[in-house]
C-alpha cells in the first residue's frame, strides 16, 4: 500500500506492505539506521520513535498504521530544537556507553520534553517512562540523572 | 568538549552509531542459520526444499563443510583437556538446542528465513544430560562416544597442609553455592558481514567482536586461508561483556561463504537465537569448606569448582573454572588451601566468558561462607573479614596455591572507608530494630578481588592460554603535528578509545582533540595478544600507548633541540612545544618539529625522516583490583520480593585515568550483578530445552529496579604498570551477589535456608514452604 506520512518533518509517500514493521521499514527501506532493534518484541525500547509526538515501539508498529501519521526518528530529533540540551545532558552525565539503546532514550526523552513534562509529569511517571527502555551498560543511574537534570528536578 | 567523559559519544545520541546491522553492500546476500530444536539427537538433514526456493543461493549442512572448515582452535587449553571436534555446523548428531545445523544464503533476509523453515531435520532422540549431577552420574549418557565420561578436564592445587589445618581447627563451615546460567545480553546481538575482497583474493569480515586479531587467527586456522588475506574490521560494538570475546562458528561460516560465493554475505543474530547460541556465562557450583580459629582467623580452605560447560569445550570457557581456582582465596591470608576444578559437558548451549569470568562464582561462595562463619563464631562479619585481610606490607603476596599474586592494595583501609561511608554500625543497629518490629531488613557485605590487566605472556603460556598477554601500540605524528594512535583494543562502550587518547595527549603535552585513535582493523592496527577482555584495555593497551608516545616524545625533543641549536638533554616537551629548560624564549612548537621531521631537510645526523613510534607492553604480573560491596535489603514476607534499599561500593583500580569512565564501569557492573542476583536466569526443562527464549522471559534490570548506589574509592597505583592503572571492567559484577545474598540472609535469619546459596534468588524461594 502507499503510505502517506510525515517523516522527520517532510511529507513522504512510501510504498510498503501494510504488515511491514515500522522498524524494518525505517532501517531497510529508508536507510534510517538510528532506530535500533534489540528484541523485536516490544520489550527493550531501543526502537522507540515518535508517532504524532508520542513515544512508540517501531517494532510493534506496522506500516499500515502509519498512514497520515507524523513519524519522527532519532535522526529527526537530532535535527530538532531540543536536541542540543538532550545531548549536553547525556554527555555531561556520561549517560551512554555502547550507544545501542541510546536512540531509544533520546526519543523517549524528547517526547517527555514536548509534553511539557517539567510541570505535568509526576516523578513516578518520569521513572516509568525511563524504565520503558533497556540499557545493559550504564546501570541507568546516569541516564536518570541526565533526565532529571533536563526536567529541572533534583534527585 | 571539556567536562565530558567521552565527547566522541555524541554520534550515538544522533543515531549515527554504525553497528554491523547498519552496514550493507551492493549485491549483499543474507544468511540465516538453521538450529537444532532438540537437546540431544542423531540427525539427518534434507535441504532439498530449501534449495529449490527462488532466490536461495546456497544451503550448507554439516556434511558440506567437513573438508572445508576445521574445528576451531581451543583458546585456553588446559592439560588433558578433551576436544569435541565439532565444526561450525553439526554433522550427524546435535548436542544442544540452538546448535547450528545448516545455513541458508539468499538474496533477501525474508527469502532466507522462508527457506530456512523448509530445511527438514529428522531427529532420533538420545538421552539428555541436563545438569552437572546428571553429567557426573555413573551411568550417565555420554555426549562424546570417544570420551570415558562427561568430564572435559579437571585439576587440583594445594598449598600448605590443608588436611592438618582442618583436623586441628575448632570451627568448620561448609556449603554449596550455585551461580546460575546467565546471559551477557548485550543489546546488540552478534552480527557478521563478510565480503570477498577481489584485490587480495581474500575476505573482509565486519564483526561485532572484542578480539579482531583472535578472530582473524581462527578464520585462518579453520579455513586454511593465509592471515594476510583476511581482514577483520570491527564497527561499533553494541555491548559485549565477554560474550563476544571468542570466535564463533558463525563468523567462520560467513568468511567461508563470502570466499565461496565471492559476494558479501550478512548474518544478524535474532534475539531468540542469542538466547540459545550466544555463549552464556556462569553455571557453576562451588563447594567450599572453611576451617577457622575461635577468634575468626581462616586456617584452611578447601574448594571444589564444578563448571557446567554446556555441550562442548568451546574456546576459552574451561578457563573460567581455572580462573576461579586462582581467585578463590580472595583478599585473605590463608596458609593451607586445597582447590580442585572439574568441567563437565551437558546438553546445553556452550558457556563462555561473561563479566567476571569465574571470579563472581567463587566470590559468591567464599563471601557467603565467611558470613556463615561469622555467625557461627559470633563476631561481626566485617570484623571477621578485617582479621583476615592481607596487609599492604605483605604485598606482593602470593596465595598458598601460588596461583594468585596480590600485587598491591590497602584492603583494611578500603574496608574502613566503605563501612564509614555506609554508616555500617548504625545501619546494623537499625536493621536489628526493624527486624524486632517484624520487618525483614538486613545488611550484607562482600569483599572482592578482581584479576585485571591480563596478563603476562609467560603466565598465559604456563596456564595454557594459546596466546600472549601483551599489546602493541603504534603512534604516528602527522606533518601538521596531530597524532594518530593505532591500537588492537576494541571500544564497546567502556570508552577505551577515550582513555588511550588521554594517555597519548598527556604524554605529548597536547590537547586531547589533537589525538585520534584508530581501532578495529587488523590491516591497520597492531597486534593485540588478547583483545579487549580481562579488564586489560587501560593497563596494557594504555601502557603500550604511553611507551610509544614516550618514544615519539624523545624523537620530537631531539628534533626540537637540533632546531634550537641546543643539546638534546637540555630541552623538554611542555604545553605543545619543545623548549630549552628554563628558557621560554628558546622554544619551537610541536607542529614545527613535526614538519621538520617530514621535510627532512635538516635533521640530526643519522635520524630517520618521519615521525612515528611503536612500543609493546607485556606486564610482569596481573594487577589485582579490589574493593567491597555493602547492601541493605528488605524482603517482603508476603511476596518474597527483595527491595534493595541501598548499595555502597568501594573500589580501588589503581590510578584512574578517566574517573567518570571508571565510575561508569563500576555502576554498570553493579547493576548487572543485581540482575544476576535477583532476576536473570537461563532455565531449562528436564529435556534440556531452554525455557528462556525471549527478552520477555529474561528480566533484565530496568531503571526502576536500580537502588541508590554510592561509590567510594582509593587510588593505589599498581607498581607494575607504567601508568599505574589496574582494570575495572568486571569489578561491579563480582561482589554484588554475595553482598545481597548476605543481606537477605541477615533479613530472614535461619528461615532463608539454602535459598540464599543459589543464584538467582527468586521471590518464590524466599517464601515459607
Amino acid at each position: 500500500m502507499l503510505i502517506n506520512c510525515t517523516l522527520n518533518g517532510r511529507d513522504t509517500a512510501i510504498e510498503a506492505a501494510a504488515t511491514t514493521r515500522l522498524s524494518a521499514l525505517l532501517r531497510e527501506t529508508l536507510g534510517l539506521t538510528g532506530t535500533h532493534v534489540a528484541c523485536d518484541e516490544g520489550v527493550c525500547g531501543s526502537c522507540t520513535v515518535l508517532l504524532d509526538g508520542s513515544a512508540a515501539r517501531a517494532c510493534l508498529t506496522l506500516a499500515g498504521q502509519c498512514d497520515g501519521v507524523a513519524i519522527e526518528t532519532v535522526e529527526g530529533v537530532a535535527a530538532g530544537e531540543t536536541f542540543e540540551t538532550i545531548a549536553d545532558a547525556f554527555l555531561r552525565h556520561n549517560a551512554l556507553q555502547c550507544g545501542f539503546c541510546t536512540p531509544g532514550f533520546v526519543t523517549t526523552v524528547a517526547a517527555m520534553l514536548r509534553d511539557d513534562a517539567r510541570e505535568r509529569l509526576g516523578d513516578a511517571e518520569v521513572e516509568a517512562r525511563i524504565s520503558s527502555v533497556a540499557c545493559r551498560c550504564t546501570g541507568y543511574l546516569p541516564i536518570v540523572a541526565a533526565v532529571r537534570d533536563l526536567l529541572g528536578r533534583d534527585r | 568538549m571539556p567536562g565530558h567523559a567521552r565527547p566522541s559519544a555524541r554520534r550515538f545520541l544522533e543515531g549515527r552509531g554504525r553497528y554491523v546491522a547498519d552496514l550493507s553492500m551492493p549485491g549483499m546476500l543474507h544468511a540465516v542459520v538453521v538450529r537444532s530444536t532438540e537437546a540431544h539427537a542423531d540427525i539427518s538433514v534434507d535441504a532439498s526444499a530449501a534449495r529449490a526456493v527462488a532466490g536461495v543461493r546456497l544451503v550448507l549442512d554439516g556434511g558440506d563443510i567437513l573438508a572445508a572448515i576445521q574445528p576451531p582452535p581451543i583458546i585456553w587449553d588446559v592439560p588433558g583437556q578433551r576436544r569435541s571436534g565439532l565444526r561450525a555446523l553439526a554433522h550427524g548428531r546435535v548436542r544442544y538446542v540452538g546448535e547450528p545445523v545448516a545455513i541458508v544464503v539468499a538474496e533477501s533476509e525474508a527469502i532466507a528465513r522462508h527457506a530456512a523453515a523448509l530445511v527438514r531435520i529428522a531427529y532420533a532422540p538420545r538421552p539428555v544430560v541436563a545438569s552437572i549431577d546428571q553429567a557426573l552420574a555413573a551411568d550417565a549418557p555420554r555426549l562424546y562416544d570417544d570420551w570415558p565420561d562427561n568430564v572435559v578436564a579437571s585439576a587440583e592445587w594445594s598449598g600448605g597442609e590443608p588436611d592438618a589445618a582442618f583436623a586441628d581447627a575448632p570451627v568448620h563451615v561448609s556449603g554449596r553455592y550455585v551461580s546460575g546460567r546467565v546471559s551477557a545480553h548485550s543489546l546488540e546481538t552478534r552480527g557478521v558481514l563478510a565480503a570477498y575482497d577481489p584485490a587480495q583474493d581474500g575476505v573482509t569480515i565486519h564483526s561485532s567482536t572484542q578480539g579482531p586479531h583472535q578472530l582473524r587467527e581462527a578464520i585462518a586456522w579453520c579455513l586454511g586461508v593465509a592471515e594476510h588475506r583476511i581482514r577483520v574490521i570491527v564497527p561499533d560494538v553494541g555491548g559485549a561483556f565477554g560474550s563476544k570475546s571468542c570466535p564463533y562458528g558463525e563468523e567462520i561460516l560467513l568468511a567461508y561463504l563470502a570466499l565461496w560465493l565471492r559476494a558479501p554475505v550478512r548474518w544478524i543474530e535474532s534475539r531468540a537465537e542469542a538466547f540459545v547460541a550466544c555463549a552464556p556465562g556462569r553455571d557453576e557450583i562451588v563447594d567450599i569448606e572453611l576451617a577457622l580459629s575461635e577468634d575468626g582467623l581462616i586456617l584452611g580452605l578447601k574448594a571444589l569448582i564444578t563448571l557446567d560447560k554446556g555441550a562442548e569445550p568451546y574456546a576459552a570457557s574451561v578457563g573460567a573454572a581455572w580462573a576461579g581456582a586462582m581467585m578463590v582465596t580472595g583478599a585473605y591470608r590463608i596458609a593451607d588451601v586445597h582447590v580442585a576444578t572439574r568441567v563437565v559437558v551437558t546438553n546445553k548451549t556452550p558457556t563462555g566468558a561473561y563479566r567476571g569470568y569465574g571470579t563472581p562464582e567463587v566470590n559468591f561462595a567464599l563471601e557467603r561462607a565467611l558470613d556463615d562463619a561469622a555467625r557461627r563464631i559470633g563476631i561481626d562479619p566485617a570484623e571477621l573479614r578485617r582479621r583476615n585481610l592481607v596487609p599492604p606490607e605483605a604485598m606482593p603476596a602470593p596465595s598458598a596455591t601460588g596461583l594468585l599474586l596480590l600485587d598491591s592494595g590497602r584492603y583494611e583501609e578500603m574496608l574502613d572507608l566503605a563501612l564509614d561511608a555506609f554508616d555500617y554500625r548504625a545501619r546494623v543497629g537499625r536493621a536489628r530494630a526493624e527486624r524486632a518490629e517484624g520487618r525483614a531488613v538486613g545488611i550484607g557485605l562482600a569483599f572482592y578481588v578482581e584479576p585485571t590487566n591480563l596478563g603476562p605472556s609467560a603466565l598465559c603460556g604456563m596456564i595454557g592460554i594459546a596466546s600472549g598477554g601483551f599489546d602493541i601500540a603504534t603512534i604516528r605524528m602527522e606533518p601538521s603535528g596531530q597524532v594518530v594512535v593505532f591500537t588492537g583494543q576494541t571500544p564497546m562502550g567502556q570508552g577505551v578509545e577515550r582513555v588511550l587518547q588521554q594517555i597519548c595527549a598527556a604524554e605529548l603535552t597536547m590537547p586531547d582533540e589533537d589525538v585520534t585513535v584508530v581501532h578495529g582493523d587488523t590491516q591497520a592496527c597492531p597486534y593485540t595478544a588478547y583483545g579487549s577482555g580481562g579488564s586489560r584495555g587501560t593497563g596494557i593497551g594504555g601502557s603500550a600507548v604511553m611507551l610509544a608516545a614516550s618514544r615519539l616524545r624523545e624523537k620530537l625533543c631531539a628534533i626540537g633541540a637540533h632546531l634550537l641549536g641546543a643539546a638534546p638533554d637540555d630541552v623538554e616537551l611542555s604545553q605543545g612545544g619543545v623548549q630549552v629548560r628554563d628558557d621560554a624564549a628558546r622554544r619551537v612548537s610541536i607542529a614545527r618539529a613535526a614538519r621538520a621531521a617530514y621535510l627532512a631537510h635538516d635533521l640530526p645526523a643519522g635520524m630517520d625522516p618521519g615521525l612515528d613510534a611503536r612500543a609493546s607492553f607485556d606486564p610482569a604480573t596481573l594487577a589485582i583490583t579490589y574493593g567491597v560491596a555493602l547492601a541493605e535489603v528488605e524482603v517482603d514476607r508476603e511476596t518474597g520480593l527483595v527491595n534493595v534499599r541501598d548499595i555502597l561500593f568501594g573500589h580501588d583500580c589503581g590510578r584512574q585515568i578517566n574517573p567518570a569512565l571508571v565510575e561508569a564501569q563500576v555502576i554498570g557492573g553493579i547493576v548487572q550483578g543485581i540482575g544476576a542476583t535477583l532476576y536473570e536466569g537461563l532455565d531449562h526443562d528436564a529435556a534440556g530445552r531452554p525455557v528462556t527464549r525471549c527478552m520477555r522471559d529474561y528480566p533484565l534490570p530496568f531503571a526502576a529496579d536500580v537502588p541508590p548506589i554510592a561509590l567510594v574509592h582509593l587510588e593505589t597505583p599498581s607498581p607494575f604498570f607504567p601508568n599505574g592503572a589496574k582494570g575495572v571492567g568486571e569489578s561491579g559484577a563480582i561482589p554484588i551477589p554475595a553482598a545481597i545474598a548476605n543481606a537477605i540472609r541477615d533479613a530472614l535469619g535461619d528461615t532463608a535456608g539454602d535459598a540464599v546459596n543459589r543464584l538467582p534468588i527468586r521471590p518464590e524461594s524466599l517464601l515459607p514452604s
